[in-house]
């Protein structure tokens, strides 16, 4: 593709873990990356620099939000959401699907798109694929998402889970088609299949078909069972082609990004590093901590004294002990820490490739964070199968 | 907390309804904490470099604000480390400063401060706006605080007032984006309506939650939540080299007021506050070549402008 050029430039030589570089027409991003969620053109309160201090290479818009405020006639005169919101790193969105699912209760799936109750004023809409990617163009990100038929987590029924996987297809190539901008953004068509392998299979086959720039694993994180989510990735990135980038959607945890990247995915995104900082917690090796919690109060120590952030260089966990929660600045400098954090784990991570020392890597990553306790059976499991074994 | 200057306990929570009772209370209160204050600090280790500064009090009523500080006059002499006066009693703070005319601070301030000797720097804090500024700056008020610009950064608003003498400044405002904004506050800032007495106040009530805080609105700034700056691709004010102006539109600060985004806050207050400093520097020039009644002048005619 014209808007993409990727290069692995190490593999682990016992799982599948891999990093590269990847050429986006606003930046060149280091991959195995995780993409912080800047959902209405800006992220959380912090300036665009404070976003590039923490190391973020590109960020996540949403679709539906953008679409609807401030609207893709704004964004078409601002020409790219990039010049709206001061930006000009890479920039991903969404196809505003998966929001419009979640976040509204009348969503109702049909062939011809999404049909919607507007939260505004109640009218009836439809977002088609047609549609989302016309909102994706103004908004001018790298990496576009292809409107994808999302099933809901507690659906049960394989009938609609095959519905969604053939659906998908169609939709793909309605928005392939639809795609006015194809020299600057690349479409990522997504996988869906639920948890069922033979759908995975026929979505995996039929898309990697349409030779995309790149590839997303759709339809996990929504609470499945995690037993249920590694074979999944597992089964995908063993299709996928090697040459391109994989981003499994709405991964975050520290544990799910170390073990996908073992798996062999590219990219990763989730709220879940902002949303935290909102509740006054903080990213560290062993999970996380809230700095709202009494033992904090007299602690004269950085977050982490590891950490190069802004935050860990400049205030003590006493001195967010007193603001969070009470103070706006205080979710600016969790944030601020908590982005900081996700990017240094994936540069560890890349370099780790790069030096030959991944599964030392994870066998050290692992043994910090579980510290006395025992590992999951389902981390042990998944990187069993991808021939790492943790210490005991 | 060590520091530099700290204002003498008190008891202030006085303001233009305060009755005649309340105020002498206040001043019988006050007088014995500052007595223990002063008691306090002379044992003080950690005080020992810290000077403080005494509240000067008296409400909303002129002669009781000379007798106190004819009071605190006789005892200046005793006072070890004594470091100026702090101008209190008028408001309680937010808002209520904001909306006192400026005639009737510097009649309260003046009754407070023609007893006193001129050496020693004094304070008045609250959010005091331009004018109101000037006319305490020409009583010799030498310190005033951000609480000016923090209501208008909560109200979402942008200042946007003349800050320069210099007319070549291309800091200059232009009146276009005010002249449609629907919400004002009316206040005795409007010169040709500056007369001391209670001011007048309309509110527009909006769909806002909190229409008293939300939809008032200074003649000294505009709206960002105001439809009209949607599209606009210009800065909040042409010219200005604050980090925000520098960088970002107006449609995209009114973006992020209509999503509700903490950057919104974020920016105008950067905005806000370089305004502000850039204000008291044309302050302090302007004393400096004896034209502080020419940049009153300035403002109050840009003020003119928007209501003719
Ligand atoms: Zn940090
Ligand atoms: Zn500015």
């Amino acid at each position: 593709s014209p808007a993409l050029t990727f290069k692995i430039l190490a593999e682990c030589s016992i799982s599948k873990a891999r990093t590269s570089i990847m050429k986006l027409p606003h930046y060149t991003v280091e991959l195995p990356m995780f993409m912080p969620v800047g959902t209405q053109g800006t992220m959380k309160g912090l300036l665009p620099e404070q976003v590039k201090e923490a190391n973020a290479q590109i960020i996540l818009g949403n679709t539906y939000h953008l679409g609807t405020r401030p609207g893709k006639d704004l964004l078409n005169k601002f020409q790219s959401l990039h010049n709206f919101m001061q930006w000009d790193r890479a920039i991903l969105t969404d196809s505003g699907g998966f929001q419009m699912v979640s976040l509204l209760e009348l969503a109702e799936i049909t062939e011809e798109g999404v049909k919607f109750r507007s939260p505004y004023d109640g009218s009836e809409c439809m977002l088609t694929p047609e549609e989302s990617i016309e909102i994706q163009n103004a908004i001018g990100g790298d990496i576009m998402m292809q409107l994808d038929d999302v099933v809901d987590v507690r659906e049960k029924e394989y009938e609609r889970f095959k519905i969604a996987t053939y659906r998908t297809t169609r939709w793909l190539d309605r928005c392939m088609k639809a795609n006015k901008n194809p020299d600057m953004q690349n479409l990522f068509p997504i996988i869906q299949g639920g948890l069922f392998p033979d759908l995975r299979k026929i979505s995996l086959e039929e898309l990697t078909a349409r030779n995309a720039p790149g590839y997303a694993i759709g339809g996990l994180s929504g609470g499945e069972e995690k037993d249920k989510f590694w074979p999944v990735v597992h089964l995908c990135t063993n299709h996928l082609p090697k040459n391109k980038p994989r981003y499994c959607m709405g991964v975050g945890f520290a544990v799910d990004l170390v073990v996908c990247c073992a798996l062999g995915v590219d990219m990763f995104d989730c709220v879940f590093p902002t949303r935290t900082a909102r509740f006054g917690c903080a990213l560290v090796d062993n999970g996380q901590i809230n700095l709202k919690a009494r033992e904090f109060a007299n602690d004269f120590q950085p977050i982490d004294d590891k950490c190069d952030c802004t935050t860990c260089q400049n205030y003590t966990r006493s001195y967010l002990n007193t603001i969070v929660t009470k103070e706006t600045v205080a979710c600016h400098l969790l944030s601020i820490h908590n982005i900081a954090y996700q990017m240094r784990l994936m540069r560890n991570i890349r370099e780790s490739i790069k030096e030959g020392r991944f599964v030392e890597f994870v066998q050290d990553f692992m043994e910090t964070y579980y510290r006395d306790q025992a590992y999951p059976q389902w981390v042990i499991d998944a990187l069993a199968a991808v021939n790492i074994t943790l210490n005991s | 907390m060590q520091p530099d200057w700290f204002e003498a306990l008190n008891d202030a929570d006085t303001d233009k309804n305060s009755t005649k009772k309340r105020v002498s209370k206040s001043l019988l209160l006050s007088k014995s904490l500052l007595e223990q204050c002063v008691e306090a600090h002379k044992n003080s280790e950690n005080l020992q470099d810290s000077s403080f500064f005494i509240p000067l009090l008296g409400g909303h009523c002129e002669s009781e604000r000379t007798r106190w500080s004819k009071a605190v006059a006789g005892t200046l002499n005793s006072y070890e480390r004594f470091g100026g006066f702090s101008l209190l009693g008028m408001h309680t703070n937010g808002s209520t400063a904001e909306t006192l005319a400026p005639k009737l601070i510097s009649s309260l301030t003046k009754s407070s401060l023609d007893p006193l000797p001129s050496e020693y720097p004094r304070q008045s804090f609250g959010a005091w706006n331009p004018l109101a500024i000037l006319s305490l700056t020409k009583l010799g008020v030498d310190i005033f605080d951000s609480a000016f610009p923090f209501l208008v950064t909560e109200r979402k608003a942008a200042l946007k007032f003349p800050v320069s003498l210099d007319s070549e400044s291309d800091e200059t405002p232009v009146n276009d984006s005010l002249t449609h904004q629907s919400k004002k506050l009316k206040t005795e800032n409007a010169p040709e309506i500056s007369n001391g007495q209670e001011l007048s106040e309309e509110i527009v009530s909006n769909e806002g939650e909190n229409p008293r805080e939300d939809n008032i609105i200074s003649p000294f700034e505009m709206s960002l939540k105001d439809e009209s700056n949607f599209s606009v691709t210009e800065p909040i004010l042409v010219g200005c080299q604050c980090y925000t102006c520098k960088n970002f539109t107006r449609s995209y600060i009114h973006h992020l007021v209509n999503v509700n985004e903490l950057l919104a806050p974020v920016l105008l207050m950067i905005h806000n506050l370089h305004h502000w400093t850039k204000f008291f520097e044309s302050i302090r020039s302007a004393i400096k070549t004896g034209r502080l009644t020419d940049l009153e002048i300035k403002i109050q005619s840009y003020i003119l402008d928007i209501y003719p």
